[in-house]
Order: C-alpha cells, then structure tokens, then sequence
C-alpha cells in the first residue's frame, strides 16, 4: 500500500477532456471523483474509476469556485455573485443565494467544521453564510479593494482574506473584526504607466497544523496588458505574522501567476501557474523558495490533492483551433478554447501489465 | 519571449519633429468650405483607446455564449438595448449615442492598424495621407478662437506632431500636451517688449527665407508659432483651479478622467479637433478583471462629457467619436485574456449630425462576425465628414496638381447614423 507521496514520481493518470476552459477542481472527500467547473457555469463530476461523466448542476456564468463539504454537500460560486448548494448523493440543489455581491465572486472558503461558507468579493466584503441554510450570518468590512482569495484556519476561529491590494486580514470569525493585516503587497505591482494595478493575492492556503498560511499570485507585472511578470508566493508564519520564505517560479518561461496552492499532509506545497505559452504545477519543501519539481503543460488554473495525498488534480488549458490576433478560422470553424482535468499520481508508476496472448 | 504589439505611443523627440515638419502642402481643389461652415462652426472630439477596448465587454454583450465572458447585459435607457454590466453610466445616456456594432477593418496589428484608421484606410495614391484631425484642420474653418486647430491630449510627451498632417505638410500636425499640461512655455509671459521684437526678428527672418520661394516648408514653422503664440495667451484653460472639485469627482481622478474634463474646456474655448488619446487597452491577459479596471475609466468621465455637452448645447456643434483600432477576439487565450480582432467589433457616436438613439449593425450571436451592416472606417470617415457639413463626394484635397479624395471613394457614409 502506498502511504507516502512522492511528487517527484508523478505521472499522468487521468486526463479528462472537456470542451470549454475549466476555472477550478476538487476532489470528493471520499477521493472517488473530482468535480470541475468551467466556463459553461456548469459543475461537472468525473468518476475516476470509470471515468464516467455526469453534471452536478449549473451557475449563471463562469464557475469561481466549487468547495465540496461534509455529509456529501457541495458548495459552488460563479463571476456573477451566485452561490449554490447541493447534495451530491441525492442530486439534488439543496439552497441557492442570488445574489451573494454583486459581482466577480472569486474568493469561497469552507470553515473546518463544514457549518460556514465564506464569500469574498469585487465589493470588497467577505460574507460567512450558514451551510445548513445559505442565510448571512456575518458581514466582515475591512478591505478597500477587491477580495480575491479566503481560507479558514484549521482551528475554524480564524479566517485569511486577501485582496487586490495586496492585503490580508485575520479576521476574529465569531466577532467578525478584523486581528491583524498581513502584508502582501509584493504581490502587486503598481506603476503610473499602467492603466491599473495587476496582481494581487491571489490564492491563499493554511497547511494542516495552521502554523503556516501560503499567500501567491505574480510580482514585478511588465505592464497591464499582457500581464506578464513573475510567479510568486509568501509564506507566513501564522502567529507571528512574519514572512517566512519567498517563493518563485523555476521556469522563467512561465509568466503568470500563481493562482491556486494546497499545502500536502507533509507540508509540501503544491501550486499551480499560467502563462502566455506555457504553466505548470510546482512543488515547494518547506522553507525552499525554489519548487524541487515540476508537472509543465498549458495553463493551470487550479490545483487539488486528493484526500488520500497520493494524487494531485488540475485543470489545464487546451488550445482548440488556430488561436492569437484576427481571423484565424473561417466562420462556422470559429470555436472556444477547452480543458484538461489532468490527475497525477505522486507514486512510481507502476509497470505496464504484460500484455496476454 | 515578446510582448510588443507594436503599440502605438505616438511621442517624437524634438529632432523627430523638426524634421517631420520639412513636407509638402496640400491646398483644396474646391469648394470653399470654409465659407459653407461659417454659420455653423462644428467641432470633433476623438477619444480613442488604443489596444482595442473589447466589444464584448462594452457596446456589444453576450452574456451567455461560447465567447461571452462572465459579465452580465444590463438595459440602456433605449428600450431593449443592452450593453455591458461595466457600462452603467453610458447605459443611461444610450439615447444620446449611436453605436455601431459591425465595425470589419482590416488590420489585426497595431503599427499598421492605428495609422490606417486615423488616416481613413485611404486608397493607396503614393501619398500619405493626413490623420483625421489633420484634414478637419485642413477642411474645415478654425473658427474664431484662433486655438490651435488639432490638439491631442495624451499620456506622456508634449510637442508638435507634424508627421499626423502627411501630404497636407507640418503645419495640420497635432498639437500634443502631455498629460493635458500645457506647453512647457506657456507659463512665460509673451506681452513682453523683448518677447514681442523677438517674434518681429523671427517673421522678418522667414520672410526673407520665403522670398521667391512661393508656399515653403517655413510655412508650417509659422503656422505652430502662431498656433503656439495664441495658446500661451489663454493660460487659463489650463488653470485646474478653474475646475470644480465637482466635475473633477465627475471625470475621475485618472488621466482619462482628466484628459476628457481638460479636452471639454479646450472644446469650449473652440478648438476645433481635439482628440484624446488612453493608452495599454491591449488585454491579452487578465482581459476581464482588467477591463472591470478600465471600464470606469472611459464609462463614468464619458458619460459626464455627454451631459456637459449635452446641457451647454455643444451636442449640437460637437462631434463625438469613441473608438480604438479594433476590438478583441471572441475567443478567449490560455491567461483569460482577448487577442486582436478586426472582424467585429464596436463604436460610438454622438453629437452633430448624429442620430440619436440608435443601434447599427448586428453581429453573431457568437460576437464573433458581422451579420448586418459591415463598416470599415473608410465608411465613418464619410460619415463624419458629412456630419461636420463637408461632402466628401464633392471636396478633394489638392496634391502636386493631383485631386485626391478625402474618403475612400468606393465606400459611403453610414447612413443609419447620420441625422
């Protein structure tokens, strides 16, 4: 039996193609599927035994974030500000919030005891909703800018928000104050030739102990156009507040962010980047600022480890057709681009089976 | 790995720029324009983004679709009419505008996609042919004010951008301001004795240089030190304590907020073609939450300069033109962000000479290709030469004894938007 992850022996797994672009993925706690939702605003769910394909259900528009929970629940946002609930086991939408903000809902994290769902959002608040119900229990103020990424802490009476500026409060859940800022802000590149700034914290991720909280996103931004800088992270110590270890990219190639991290049982980190030509998942040791290995590909946009730790999941970009500037393909031709939901397993691959005469 | 589109930053060192000016003179061939627009002066205001705002998150939505994004439509005060969630103000003031849906040019760079559409994608004649504040310099009266005729508020440098006239020589250039400021001299005074017998030595120089030399590049040398000699006597229009903290929160206080609330004042004062110009609408990546950034930018100070228009009467002299080089591609890359597409695109229009209210032009329900009334901008150059009161079926420029035309003559105007 395998009980120790090795990401330096991954290899593909699974590869399940889907004909839109995939924003985000997760597996079920019981690891048998992984959902992803994509751009069609639809959740889908692959058995990863069968592979066999089915639609849990639909948002609006694109899917922000899908967080699957306790007693076979699933939790889901889309860019519109909708949020959802569903009984994966029965199929069933179970509750539904029209309007959770009012728009480009990126930020969704599940408290540790699965009872709150926090939301964050382009207006700047964070909202905690009751998972039983879906109804407001809290309104968090504090931030000035877009809320980008949340996570809870493992003890549950802590939540991490970031935000477009660079900015990460600890919020106290049960008063709903704001305990301390932590600074991110070389997450953010501000320059008066740019008609905005670009970055922002991107992604945030506790490790299970709740001693270190991993904040990412991209640095030293060229400009607001192509967007192209360098992947990057912070790792901070969580009850002193102090930055820790910077952490980058291998590949100079790959010019965007890093825009989804889990921290692995053992406290390996595992990110996840895009790029102009190229992206990758990363591994980090802890205390390394240089990822000890690396899964390349198109485009990832999110990163999942599965609950046994044995496999990692992301969603990639697949090219479809000729892309880049003007007509490229006559009319009728003319299609999206897709993804890949690739799994990898961080075991050594086992030897092919001799084939049978 | 490149990033460079060609973008398009306009700025000449002063070495540039004095030798742009040496180029030859166009005159009109007929009618007397001038004289047909005496009593009406009608002015144009360009704002222009260059990169290429997306259609899809502006004039043209498709929530919904393969290519929508994640946006909503929200209705405009035209019943039935939607336009993008990102343009809340200009949704208000739809039946002020006309919007064009089914631009199709030609060009998907920037280099050559800027230069073609300033100077009306003109037919290739051997010559190259002024921008489009150049020829309105050119065609049209300078009015009373004696301003310069074509000012191009802008990010970054100032001077005096002569190679925007083409064939119709140096002195139909720009007059750019950096940042809207004003010229680095306007601050000095020029009522001074020593200033004044300073100009007198410097016309007496030209005019010995012109002797027998007939119209001559000096003239366009001239023409800026006029141009320049009037603007450092209205310092006023750039005296920002002249402006309301109240228009200042209506504009925005970004440069394209500033730039249209310095080019409204330099409207009011009569400049005849003023054009404002915002930089890096290029979204290759990050094209959504970048343009939640931009929109803003262009939606609140745009809906501002329609109502202040609109309410001192200037609509009906003014010519407003919103556009860039092209809009972005339907199909959305691998960082989420919209390539260049010439294919169909969108624009807006409003003031003199414009419908109000209207929607031309229909595209894909992908967004993708124009299904009704494709225009190229041959078409709205045309339409606002028309809507300025010239006819471009009628009126050449004259170069070297030959008779250009000043549109394209195998395209017309756009009707459906000409009042």
């Amino acid at each position: 039996m395998r009980t120790v992850a090795d990401p330096t022996k991954a290899w593909e797994t699974h590869a399940f193609k889907h004909d839109r672009i995939l924003t985000t993925c997760k597996f079920t706690p019981a690891g048998d599927a992984v959902l992803a939702g994509g751009f069609d605003g639809k959740i889908h769910r692959w058995n990863i035994e069968t592979g066999e394909k089915s639609v849990v259900g639909s948002l609006a528009t694109w899917i922000s974030a899908i967080l699957p929970g306790p007693s076979d629940r699933l939790y889901a946002a889309d860019y519109q500000g909708h949020v959802k609930a569903w009984d994966l086991k029965e199929s069933k939408e179970l509750w539904a919030i029209e309007s959770a903000h009012p728009g480009w809902l990126k930020a969704m994290a599940l408290s540790p005891d699965g009872s709150l769902l926090a939301t964050g959002a382009r207006d700047g608040m964070v909202r905690l909703w009751s998972t039983a119900d879906g109804k407001l229990v809290r309104e968090l103020k504090g931030h000035a800018k877009d809320v980008y990424s949340a996570a809870f802490h493992p003890d549950g009476k802590s939540l991490a928000t970031g935000d477009y500026d660079g900015k990460i409060l600890h919020w106290d859940v049960a008063s709903g104050k704001v305990a301390r800022t932590l600074d991110a802000s070389g997450l953010v590149t501000r320059n008066a030739d740019f008609l905005c700034d670009v970055g922002g914290v991107r992604a945030l991720a506790f490790d299970a102990e709740g001693k270190r909280l991993a904040a990412t996103g991209l640095r030293d931004a060229k400009s607001n156009t192509f967007c192209p800088g360098a992947p990057a992270g912070i790792v901070f110590d969580w009850e002193s507040g102090k930055a820790t270890t910077t952490i980058k990219a291998k590949d100079e190639k790959i010019d965007g962010g890093i825009v989804a991290v889990r921290f692995m049982a053992d406290g390996t980190l595992a990110g996840c980047a895009e790029g102009q030509s190229s992206g990758a998942i990363w591994f980090w040791k802890p205390g390394e600022a240089e990822p000890f290995h690396t899964v390349g590909g198109q485009s990832v946009y999110e990163v999942d480890v599965r609950p046994d730790g044995m496999t990692v999941a992301g969603v990639f970009f697949t090219p479809i057709g000729p892309g880049g500037n003007g007509r490229t393909s006559k009319r009728g031709e003319y299609v999206s681009n897709g993804g890949v939901l690739r799994l990898f397993g961080l075991f050594e691959k086992p030897p092919k089976a001799p084939v049978k005469k | 790995m490149s990033y460079a589109c060609g973008g398009h930053d306009h700025s000449l060192s002063r070495r540039q720029m004095l030798g742009l000016l040496a180029g030859a003179t166009g005159g009109l061939l007929a009618p007397n324009v001038a004289r047909a627009l005496q009593s009406k002066q009608r002015q144009v205001l360009m704002i222009w983004l260059d990169g290429g705002m997306s259609q899809l998150e502006s004039w043209d939505p498709k929530p919904g679709t393969d290519h929508g994004g994640p946006f909503r439509a929200i209705p405009t005060s035209i019943p039935g009419v939607h336009v993008s969630e990102l343009l809340p103000h200009s949704a208000k003031r739809m039946h002020k505008l006309a919007v064009v849906r089914s631009m199709q040019t030609k060009d998907n760079s920037h280099s050559i996609g800027v230069g073609r559409m300033h100077r009306g994608d003109p037919v290739n004649r051997g010559v190259d042919y002024p921008y489009l504040g150049s020829a309105l310099a050119k065609l049209m009266d300078k009015g009373e004010s004696g301003l310069p005729p074509y000012v191009w508020i802008k990010p970054g440098s100032s001077g005096f951008v002569a190679n925007h006239a083409g064939f119709l020589g140096g002195r139909y250039g720009a007059l750019a301001l950096g940042d809207g400021r004003p010229p680095t001299h306007l601050q000095q005074g020029v009522e001074t004795e020593l200033e004044q017998a300073r100009q007198e030595l410097r016309r007496a120089a030209d005019a010995r240089f012109k002797a027998g030399r007939g119209e001559a590049d000096v003239d366009a040398w001239e023409g800026c030190y006029d141009s320049a000699l009037k603007l450092m006597k209205r310092k006023e229009l750039f005296d920002e304590g002249a402006v309301s903290r109240q228009d200042r929160e209506r504009y925005g206080n970004h440069p394209l907020g500033r730039h249209l609330l310095q080019a409204r004042r330099l409207l009011e004062a009569g400049v005849l073609y003023t054009q404002v110009t915002s930089y890096h609408w290029d979204t290759h990546a990050d094209n959504f939450a970048m343009h939640q950034e931009l929109m803003p930018q262009i939606d609140k100070p745009f809906a501002a300069l329609i109502d202040d228009l609109d309410t001192r009467g200037m609509l009906d002299n003014v010519v407003v033109i919103l556009m860039s080089e092209f809009g972005r591609t339907p199909k959305i890359n691998q960082r989420w962000g919209r390539d260049h597409w010439p294919e169909a695109w969108s624009m807006a229009l409003a003031g003199a000479g414009i419908k109000k209210g209207v929607v031309v032009g229909k595209t894909s329900p992908d967004g993708a290709f124009v299904d009704e009334s494709p225009f190229d901008v041959g078409h709205l150059f045309h339409t606002v030469f028309r809507a300025v009161g010239i006819n471009p079926d009628t009126t050449t420029y004259k170069h070297n004894g030959q008779a250009l035309a000043i549109a394209r003559d195998d395209m017309g105007p756009m009707q459906e938007v000409l009042a």
